[in-house]
């Protein structure tokens, strides 16, 4: 796969003359998350060796093989979410490469109108997950929890001794990330679009 | 039928593989009225991925990047030149060769391309070789990659299936070696026809000279194999300690990167590894969804109204994933198959996960080389400039060469794991 | 109607056969209208995914170890305490007593009903090298759960406890990237650890329950009827699991007498301080724990 992503550096399809506020914004946060994504994976590549060199000398650190993985799991979002103002997500391009211009830039925005709606499905059903408003006018996050069968705040990690919803956080930022690129494409589609009338 | 439909219906039009799996979830949460799913939707995604061996993808694609850049993979190319003598098409078993060795190293075959794209088409190409049957050869030889320990695909296979990712690297490690002697096989033929130059043998002193300069390369896989064994590394760390080495080495040995490079290919690797990490979190909330439908168990009682014999299925089995890997790549089709057929081969046919796991793989590497879906094509036909309408038809014979080579481990067992029972 | 029912454990393990049958059963006394489906291998997720979806009521059943509910609460860690029975017999007895009621009870506080108990073997310990005395196995690195219980036990025994995921285990025995384990006769035999070992220590030393649960949510949907039938069938089937696992374990270890490894019996005295240390730490952590041991103490005279 090592050849998926050629550079560290910003290489959009979709930047026009002069990218708009949208365009900007959205290489902007892909970079910083390509960055940050890359800094994860130093720290797991870190943690890995620490962990066998520890585990070598025969006192083993038991917290480092859970915060590796979700080390992995925020690199994971962080760089999938840039990659999708990349448009570096694997598809199938045979139908879009067979038809005529006109029709390909009409099915590009098909594609980036129904991601974009599944994103937004994917904001909706992490916001209901993490309920901020209800919770925000719980007494305690015990009574959240009865209240609603939801135990998101309350559950904790196996080895780390944080709660897991420290974790969990990167989904929000995702989405909302996601959105952005997802707009940001469907407005770099529709351009294509209308430059084809 | 509505969420197949769906399903097939963004695929066609190029939505990409991994939102389609996660829509397609949303799709069958709504169309079977279950909308209590979705309360467990975004933690299923994010459960997906905590899983140990999957820390290994992110390391082996690290470690793969330390060696483009550390000059590693150049040494290994040298290093086969020196160790042939005076043959007909000599480069052509050199290019085979450091596809073997680069294959012991690297987890993924169009790492692979790349990489050997740049050291062995050129060379080939100055010593006379047409350039399409040397990017042709390029290319088959990276078919190897997933096959012989460590391979990326053997991770994301034993993840799925649960079993030890060890074991699925031991049991690849013979048909590895049959499809590196079938493809010689292959190459000599080719040799005839195309009329192959013959390359001459390098002095002592000059394969001495090579040898030397691969001393540290050749460490690599020293060190993977050899912390595991010594009981210092699980494979994962072990995919850690060598890419500390190849770091050393690219550093401070071979000077063919300087610290400014190292950033950059920390980024690439989390970018390429975050691709296919979010494409099995995706294949996960999918693949629970229909567990929790229970379609597998539909499956399972469908195929064995088909057929009761084990030879039978593996057969409709290989017919089906060369089938899946024309239009799609490796990792988004075991994605697709193993969660649904593991389970049935099992418990239904009796067969050996290990076997499965190796015939399952090896059959979809071949899927990069297919058209009209096959990254491993584009990225060599781009890489050598050659048509890949062109390459395709060159690899025939080679392709032809692994459906045989996949045909004995469906027949023979023991070819996979036997080994593995050997060294118990 | 269709329900389901999740659990960790692979098609030929005891509690998913067990599991099965129950569902069976049930599924013939009403007609299929209570039909479970059973999900094993951790098929809808792990323990900690099970559990998010029973408490939101996606999932209706689920047979879950202690882990998730001793991270959350530590007095669900008490079962877990060195030596609180004797066998499985104890185990038994145990397990029906009042603070295992309970505690089944107080499963409500995360959203689920508790249905029972189960259990697996009892825990031995598998090494890689001659143990003749604990000091054989102090400073080396052992396999376990990462259950605070658990691994405070063995670093008070003075082993560095070291976590590892069990589809990991084989490959790390054999390499010796761990020196041993605590595991029961069963896991030992079916996954041929025993191969790489050197010792097999008949310890009996801790006891390994699980808990069988309901969703809070659908528990409520189900008609009245039907739930007496599920109880009355958990009761019954869970019941005869640990009953069974006397045998299992009896079985088992004359299974692994039959290899070349030596199995060397050894009861509390073996480990030395380490498990009054560990009542002690543990009286403060989970208060409970008194009343269980005063219960053990009843059972065992
Ligand atoms: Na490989
Ligand atoms: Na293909």
């Amino acid at each position: 796969m090592a050849s998926l992503v050629s550079s560290a550096e910003p290489t959009s399809v979709d930047v026009p003359q002069r990218p708009g506020g949208l365009t900007r914004l959205s290489d902007a946060v892909a970079t910083f998350d390509s960055w940050l994504a890359g800094l994860l994976v130093a720290a797991i590549f870190a943690l890995l060796i620490v962990n066998a060199a520890t585990r070598a000398l025969g006192t083993p650190v038991i917290w480092i093989d859970e915060l590796a993985i979700y080390a992995m799991i925020w690199a994971a979002f962080l760089g999938s979410s840039a990659g999708l103002a990349r448009r570096e997500h694997i598809a199938v391009t045979l139908l879009p490469e067979a038809v005529t211009p006109r029709i390909r830039a009409a099915l590009a925005v098909g594609v980036d109108l129904l991601l974009l709606m599944f994103t937004i499905s994917l904001g909706l059903i992490v916001w209901r997950w993490f309920d901020p408003i209800t919770v925000l006018g719980a007494e305690t996050l015990r009574d959240f929890s009865r209240a609603t069968f939801n135990f998101i705040y309350t559950e904790p990690t196996t080895t780390i001794g944080m709660r897991k919803v420290w974790f969990w956080l990167i989904m929000p930022y995702a989405c909302l990330t996601l959105n952005l690129h997802a707009l940001r494409n469907l407005a770099g589609s529709v351009r294509r679009l209308q430059e084809h009338r | 039928m509505l969420v197949a439909g769906s399903f097939v219906t963004l695929i066609a039009i190029g939505f990409p593989i991994a939102f389609a799996l996660a829509a397609t979830a949303l799709i069958y949460i709504f169309a079977s009225d279950n909308t209590v799913l979705l309360q467990s939707y975004a933690q299923q995604m994010f459960g997906g991925l905590e899983n140990y061996g999957l820390l290994a993808l992110p390391l082996f694609i690290l470690l793969g990047e330390m060696m483009n850049s550390g000059g590693i993979g150049r040494r290994l190319m040298a290093l086969s030149l020196a160790l042939l003598g005076r043959i007909k098409g000599g480069l052509a078993y050199v290019n085979l060769v450091a596809n073997m060795f680069m294959a012991s190293i690297l987890g993924s075959a169009v790492a692979q391309i790349t990489i050997m794209s740049k050291m062995a088409v050129p060379e080939m190409e100055r010593a006379g070789y047409p350039r399409d049957v040397s990017v042709a050869i390029t290319a088959a030889g990276s078919v190897l990659a997933p096959i012989i320990p460590p391979s990326m695909m053997f991770i994301i296979f034993g993840v799925i299936a649960q079993i030890p990712i060890g074991d699925l690297f031991i049991a690849g490690v013979v048909p590895g070696l049959i499809l590196f002697v079938a493809f010689i096989g292959v190459i000599a033929f080719l040799g005839q026809k195309h009329g192959f130059p013959t390359t001459d043998a390098m002095t002592m002193k000059e394969r001495g000279r090579a040898l030397i300069d691969a001393l540290p390369a050749l460490s690599i896989p020293v060190i993977i194999i050899g912390t595991i064994l010594g009981g210092i590394a699980t494979p994962t760390e072990a995919a850690a300690i060598a890419t500390l080495a190849a770091m050393l080495i690219g550093l401070f040995v071979y000077r063919d990167m300087s610290f400014r490079d190292l950033a950059p290919a920390f980024v690439r690797a989390a970018r390429n590894a975050a691709i296919v990490l979010f494409l099995i979190a995706a294949a996960q909330v999918f693949s629970w969804v229909i567990t929790f439908e229970n379609v597998p168990a539909t499956v399972a009682a469908w195929l064995q109204s088909l057929t009761s014999s084990p030879l039978v299925f593996l057969l409709l089995l290989n017919i089906l994933l060369l089938l899946l890997g024309t239009i799609t790549d490796p990792i988004p089709a075991i994605i697709l198959v193993v969660p649904v057929l593991l389970p049935v081969a099992m418990d239904t046919y009796g067969i050996d996960p290990f076997q499965f796991g190796v015939i399952v793989c090896l059959n979809l590497t071949l899927g990069l080389l297919t058209p009209p879906v096959g990254t491993g094509l584009f990225t060599a036909a781009l890489m050598g400039n050659v048509r890949a309408e062109r390459i395709a038809w060159l690899i025939v014979p080679f392709f032809l060469a692994s459906a045989v080579v996949i045909v004995l481990l469906s027949l023979f067992p023991p070819l996979t794991i036997g080994l593995k029972g050997l060294l118990e | 109607k269709d329900y389901r029912l999740g659990l960790i454990t692979p098609p030929p393990h005891q509690w998913t056969k067990t599991a099965q049958a129950m569902a069976d059963q049930l599924k013939k006394e009403t007609d299929g209208a209570v039909n479970i489906l059973i999900f094993p291998s951790g098929q809808l997720g792990n323990e900690a995914q099970m559990l998010q979806q029973l408490q939101t009521g996606a999932l209706d059943f689920a047979f879950l170890t202690l882990g998730e509910f001793s991270n959350r609460d530590p007095n669900y860690g008490i079962f877990l305490a060195p030596y609180i029975v004797d066998d499985v017999a104890g185990a038994r007895k145990l397990l029906q007593g009042e603070t295992a009621n309970k505690l089944l009870d107080q499963v409500d506080q995360f959203g689920l009903v508790g249905l029972g108990y189960g259990m697996a073997g009892m825990r031995q310990i598998v090494m890689a090298n001659e143990v003749d005395s604990v000091d054989d196995i102090s400073g080396k690195k052992i396999r376990t759960i990462p259950f605070a219980p658990e691994l405070d036990f063995w670093k008070k025994v003075g082993a560095a406890p070291t976590p590892m995921p069990l589809p990991a285990l084989y490959d790390a025995f054999a390499n010796g990237q761990v020196d041993g384990m605590q595991i029961d006769f069963e896991g030992t035999w079916n996954s041929k650890y025993y191969e790489h070992a050197d010792t097999i220590i008949e310890s009996n030393h801790m006891m390994f329950p699980m808990i069988a649960v309901a969703s809070g949510r659908s528990w409520q949907q189900i008609p009245e009827g039907d739930r007496e039938k599920v109880e009355a069938a958990f009761d019954s089937f869970l019941d005869e699991l640990i009953g069974s696992y006397a045998s299992i374990d009896a079985d088992y270890l004359a299974q692994l007498k039959t290899t070349d490894v030596p199995v060397i019996t050894v009861g509390r005295p073996f480990f030395g301080d380490a498990i009054d240390e560990w009542y002690v730490t543990w009286r403060e952590e989970a208060p409970m724990l008194t009343d269980l041991e005063a219960e053990a103490e009843k059972i065992r005279n």
